[in-house]
């Protein structure tokens, strides 16, 4: 007998009679605005967010607002690799469309704008599908993440109602900058992942 | 190793040698609790989830076989090479042969108390093979070459100083550099070259979806990702109770799991892994290790629902107080304490009495495991096997004895109190293996008996 049949058979024998699955959950807590509790929720975990309402205004925003005080903030010189797997950032990002790109070749990408299907307004998690790269809202030193206001639910249960069984062969909730408080629970933000994560609620598209 | 100074009460000992160090510990669990609490109790439908979760559990520990094959049928299907190791043996072989077969002898590794479990770091370095662990905090006990003292925050115990003298010493940082800040900076470069170089990762599973064949790990870090897509193969080691039967049952853990762990809403990263990346290769080994057996044991059972979330450490008094470490076992504190002794008996014995039995791991448990309830039935186990001090069993015996017969009692209740008042010392020794960390009390003047048979007698009417 190999180990798979030894393990099955001893599971078998020793497990009890079938005990039944529970039913969901009455009354999870929702939300009246969903929006309000994920900026809250986004911001105590370190992220930044942002309401804009055209892609233009992103656009905008990023050119004279984020980038500039991403390199006085973190003291980044010279030309930073800014990368995108989103359309439309064309004009200052470097667009990624080819998933048979090497991922250690984004070692030194400074900033990645991607997208996000949804967002939970109760731990702030966005889920990121695999998006072209697998690594890269992992490998950059900072993460943009744009996400349409009306995905935004409550609670999880929603969330994985909303999202089934997927599609998608990779994905993550990502609620946040990377971080950790290993040493005596001082809280430090960048642990292996982005130092920092900006959120673009998007609105009504004018 | 003498047998005794393995045991969880010498260990607890050499903790408390500093009792400034025992306070600090305390706190910082206790802080760690507090913020579990404020998050738990934000949340109305807490209990329910708690009850919900427990019970998502119980039915599969009673349908886990089905379970595991379903798993294994969706995995293989998405290109997940399954192998199945019934002891840590087993497992570490299958991890050794699939980097042999690959020509590799540098691993990346992030959380995984099963590989502590089987003692996988120790059995690779011997076959030539380096292994580097990821989570800061596990990195900082594998350069002191010490266990993880804890399952969620494996350096709990050390000092940031002691941690600035280990990175000057093996990461170049300069001497007395002891700002978290600065050290965590050092640790993100080194283990950035890390990720880069190493062609193989290894995670552990926190949860494995039946019905998709998906993985799921959680890191606030986001190392189990970062070598996870940079390896050309991932190797995710998991116990075999770690399945759940759907997809939205995450909804259910996901909420529990870092509320209960350190007070945060969710993990920065909660991954889902179906299928390898192009041109990677990913395996999940799925490892009995004594689960099986658990699960037969009635009485025990539960102890399988465990996530892995810590909340019965931090909240245990006598974990707080005595430190990971002196548990000897990968996994610690009052879980710890019941899975251990299924691994082995003998070796683990003392650790259900390392407990005061108050409960409060069972009040804060996410998935209402009875921890209290069995670590007391595991002393009933224990002491019937034959694995207790025989000193003890002489002294409980006589304690029967002297209990069931009213003679003797008074008589022991008398030379006891007269004893206490004249020669204090004759219990108050090191002779006395009880009298260790206790005062005895004052003894009262006369019995109860004795004091109901004189009342009334000075009574002036």
């Amino acid at each position: 007998m190999n180990s798979r049949e030894k393990i099955l058979q001893a599971v078998k024998l020793a497990q009890p009679e079938v005990l039944p699955l529970p039913t969901a959950l009455e009354t999870p807590t929702v939300y009246s605005d969903p929006v309000v509790k994920f900026t809250e929720v986004a911001q105590a975990v370190g992220s930044s967010v942002i309401e804009v309402n055209s892609l233009e205004a992103i656009e905008d925003h990023l050119k004279e607002v984020y980038l500039p005080e991403l390199q006085k903030k973190w003291q980044a010189s010279g030309k930073l690799r800014v990368v995108s797997t989103s359309v439309g950032f064309e004009n200052f990002a470097e667009q990624i469309d080819s998933s048979d790109i090497d991922p250690h070749t984004f070692q030194d990408v400074e900033v990645a704008i991607m997208k996000a299907d949804l967002g939970v307004a109760e731990n702030s998690a966005l889920w990121v599908p695999e998006t072209i790269i697998r690594v890269l809202p992992f490998i950059c030193q900072h993460l943009i993440l744009l996400v349409d206001k009306k995905t935004i639910v409550s609670n999880m249960h929603q969330a994985y109602e909303r999202m089934g069984l997927g599609q998608d062969d990779y994905g993550a909730f990502i609620a946040g900058p990377s971080k950790t408080a290993d040493i005596e629970q001082s809280l430090v933000l960048g642990a292996h992942g982005p130092r920092s994560l900006w959120i673009y609620l998007i609105g009504d598209v004018e | 190793m003498q047998a005794n100074e393995k045991k969880h009460h010498t260990l607890a000992d050499h903790f408390n040698a500093d009792e400034a160090r025992v306070d600090w510990h305390d706190k910082t669990l206790w802080f760690v609790r507090t913020k579990r609490d404020r998050l738990t109790h934000d949340l109305l439908e807490w209990e329910e989830l708690r009850d919900t979760a427990s019970q998502i559990k119980s039915h599969v520990l009673s349908n886990l076989s089905q379970y595991l094959e379903e798993f294994e049928q969706k995995a293989s299907a998405n290109g997940v090479v399954v192998h199945w190791a019934a002891d840590a043996e087993e497992h570490n072989n299958i991890v050794f042969n699939l980097l042999k077969k690959q020509g590799i002898d540098r691993m990346v590794k992030s959380k995984s108390m099963l590989t502590e479990e089987c003692h996988l770091n120790d059995y690779l370095a011997k076959q030539g093979i380096e292994v580097i662990d990821s989570d800061l905090g596990e990195r900082i006990v594998q350069l002191a070459k010490e266990m993880p003292s804890h399952i969620v925050l494996p350096c709990i115990h050390k000092k940031k100083e002691e941690i600035g003298d280990l990175f000057h010493e093996h990461l170049g940082t300069e001497a007395g550099v002891s700002d978290p800040q600065i050290l965590t900076e050092t640790a993100r470069q080194h283990l950035r070259d890390v990720f880069i170089t190493r062609k193989a990762a290894l995670t552990g599973v926190n949860f494995a979806i039946a019905e998709t064949g998906e993985m799921v790990i959680c890191t606030n870090e986001g190392n189990a990702d970062m070598g996870a897509h940079l390896s050309n193969i991932h190797i995710a080691s998991m116990g075999i109770e770690k399945i759940i039967p759907k997809r939205a049952h995450l909804g259910v853990f996901l909420r529990l799991l870092t509320r209960s762990a350190t007070g945060q809403p969710i993990t920065t990263y909660s991954s889902h892994f179906k299928k390898p990346r192009k041109g990677q290769e990913m395996h999940v080994i799925l490892v009995d290790n004594g689960r099986s057996r658990q699960l037969g044991r009635t009485n025990f059972r539960n102890s399988l629902k465990c996530i892995r979330c810590g909340a019965c450490m931090n909240t245990c008094p006598v974990y707080r107080r005595s430190g990971g470490h002196s548990y000897h076992n990968a996994v610690s504190g009052p879980i710890g304490s019941i899975l251990a002794p299924n691994l082995d008996m003998k070796e683990f014995s003392d650790l259900p009495f390392a407990s005061t039995l108050c409960g409060s791991c069972s009040n804060v448990c996410p998935v209402k495991i009875d921890i209290h309830d069995q670590l007391y039935k595991w002393r009933q186990e224990l002491v019937k096997a034959g694995y207790t001090d025989k000193k003890k069993t002489v002294a409980m015996k006589l304690m029967a004895a002297t209990l069931s017969s009213p003679t003797k009692f008074k008589l022991a209740g008398k030379l006891g109190r007269l004893t206490l008042k004249y020669a204090p010392f004759t219990v108050n020794n090191g002779l006395n293996p009880w009298y260790k960390g206790r005062e005895m009390p004052a003894p009262p003047k006369e019995s109860f008996s004795e004091w109901y048979a004189n009342r009334g007698k000075d009574k002036k009417i």
